[in-house]
């Protein structure tokens, strides 16, 4: 279908481009459907967003439009929710926000003309927009790689990507992955209620934020420190010895080798155009 | 259950002094039975806590020593972990799985099992504490009840001889102390040694066979847990409200 509208109604105006598109959009069906089946190897998944993620970093706007795509397909096939994802973006959005204007704004101090101090750069804005869009890209496919892969998956994957460094403990940096995802939210907690009972003696009367802060944190950093002591106590209970080893439950088959294979492509089209 | 008469635990004049020279515990000697439904009552900082984890061999005595079916914690300290289980009082700082089945299989992991036989004790030991539905579910989202029965979910999978419970019922609600109470005693059924230690002796009355009091670091009496819990006053245990009315209006139920 030369000269004419091919899948995903993207126009197709010579037989290169067209083979381009077709290869690409084969791509992203079958990665789609890798990931959301929710089968896919952590390590295929992990090589698979490292690649992309270098390719987002080199993309011009026409990479940045098929990753796009690309990221669409994978959120309809994951029926990942894009109103949860805009939630995840808010933290995000500051940081863009500043992002953009760092690049598109142009701040003279010392300008002969009185009335322009600040000017709007309009290749500053589309480098502003580009890295924006870029930035946004590389969240989606990590949060994406985080709700299609079990913390265990994940643990594991780092533990074997590990295992041909010598120097490099695996276990040790795995169990501390770990650890981290599971207590991130106990500490968030402690820190929660540390403000609430420190808002019930009236903390809020004072004005100094060093005092305030010195108050907050010490308390904090000492209930965090029990736990983690607590935690040592319970995994030493539990017969924890970095010494052991774990059999590693990872299992790859065709279709992650196709899946791999074909990202590779993908990135490299995408760096060749 | 019928306890045997053979001892799965053995203390002997074991003391332990903490390293600021406090005495955690002084010259404590006792045998504990297979089978046995243990409860250890004392004020806070009695050294109760202190004496469980010499039984799992987290700290290493002064004087005296624990046995674990006849062979020395502090010779075989692997060994005495797996056969004695510890729960600790704080499910949350115990809990160190990313989800409720990885928590559970961290101790048959460390124990280096195969994949099979790990998953086979997860899904054992999950179903044994009514948590198998929630097998994917993040640790810090279930219940104080919950994350107690994930806590002996992730003993049980170790296949202990002995489960040892710190203060099992403490911050949880009715329904939460039902849960964990119902699981111990289901688990004392199928021939689990239990050796547990409560303020509440309300709740295990009935389920306890023998009632260890404890006062500075000493064990002050030890035996029957329908004799004993007459003297429970003396280490600063509430007494339980049927031995109260039981004192007030006699055995019989008469003034």
């Amino acid at each position: 279908m030369v000269n004419g509208e091919c899948r995903k109604g993207q126009k197709c105006y010579t037989v290169r481009e067209h083979k381009l598109h077709c290869s690409i959009l084969k791509t992203q069906s079958l990665t789609a459907q890798s990931i959301s089946s929710g089968k896919m190897d952590v390590r295929f998944k992990m090589a698979c967003m490292a690649l992309l993620s270098i390719v987002v970093l080199r993309a011009d706007a026409t990479g940045l439009i098929f990753l796009s795509i690309l990221c669409l397909v994978l959120r309809i096939s994951v029926k990942f929710p894009i109103i949860e994802f805009i939630r995840h973006l808010r933290y995000l959005a500051f940081l863009l926000l500043i992002v953009f204007l760092t690049k598109a704004l142009n701040v003279s101090f010392f300008s002969s003309d009185a009335g322009t101090l600040i000017s709007i750069d309009q290749q500053g804005a589309v480098e502003g927009l580009l890295i924006c869009w870029r930035l946004i890209i590389l969240t989606f496919l990590g949060i994406l790689w985080m709700i299609t892969s079990s913390p265990s998956g994940i643990r594991t994957a780092i533990e074997w990507f590990c295992r041909p460094f010598p120097g490099l403990p695996g276990k040790q940096v795995a169990t501390m992955m770990s650890l981290m995802v599971r207590f991130l939210p106990v500490i968030v907690e402690q820190a929660r209620e540390t403000v609430a009972a420190q808002q019930c003696r009236c903390i809020q009367n004072r004005k100094n934020p060093v005092y305030r802060t010195v108050k907050f944190s010490i308390p904090l950093l000492c209930r965090t420190l029990k736990t983690a002591d607590r935690l040592a106590d319970a995994m030493e209970s539990r017969c924890y010895s970095p010494e052991n080893s774990r059999p590693l439950a990872l299992k790859s088959n065709r279709s992650d080798w196709l899946v791999l294979i074909g990202i590779t492509g993908f990135c490299v089209l995408m760096i060749s155009i | 259950m019928i306890p045997s008469s053979k001892p799965i635990i053995e203390v002997s004049h074991l003391s332990h002094r903490f390293s600021d020279g406090s005495q955690g515990i002084n010259d404590i000697s006792l045998k504990i039975n297979k089978g046995e439904f243990v409860v250890v009552a004392g004020h806070n900082g009695s050294g109760k806590t202190t004496l469980f984890r010499h039984l799992n061999g987290l700290l290493t005595p002064n004087t005296g020593g624990v046995k674990v079916d006849g062979v020395s914690v502090s010779a075989d300290v692997l060994r005495a972990r797996q056969l004695v289980g510890l729960v600790f009082q704080d499910a949350d700082s115990q809990i160190v799985g990313e989800t409720v089945y990885d928590d559970v299989a961290f101790g048959p992991e460390n124990l280096c099992l195969t994949p099979a036989e790990i998953n086979r004790r997860v899904t054992s030991a999950l179903s044994a504490v009514g948590l198998e539905q929630l097998a994917d579910q993040r640790p810090h989202r279930l219940s104080g009840g919950e994350k107690r029965r994930l806590a002996i979910a992730g003993i049980m999978a170790m296949e202990p001889q002995v489960l040892v419970l710190d203060e099992p019922f403490a911050n949880l609600d009715y329904s939460g102390m039902i849960q964990v109470l119902s699981q111990i005693v289901q688990l004392h059924q199928a021939g689990k040694t239990i050796i547990l230690s409560t303020h509440d002796l309300d709740k295990t009355m009935g389920h306890a066979s023998r009632l260890i009091l404890m006062k500075n670091g000493s064990i002050i009496k030890d035996g029957l847990f329908e004799k004993v819990i007459h003297d429970v006053g003396c280490v600063g245990v509430k007494m339980p409200c049927t031995c109260q009315l039981e004192a007030i209006y006699g055995e019989n139920g008469e003034w």
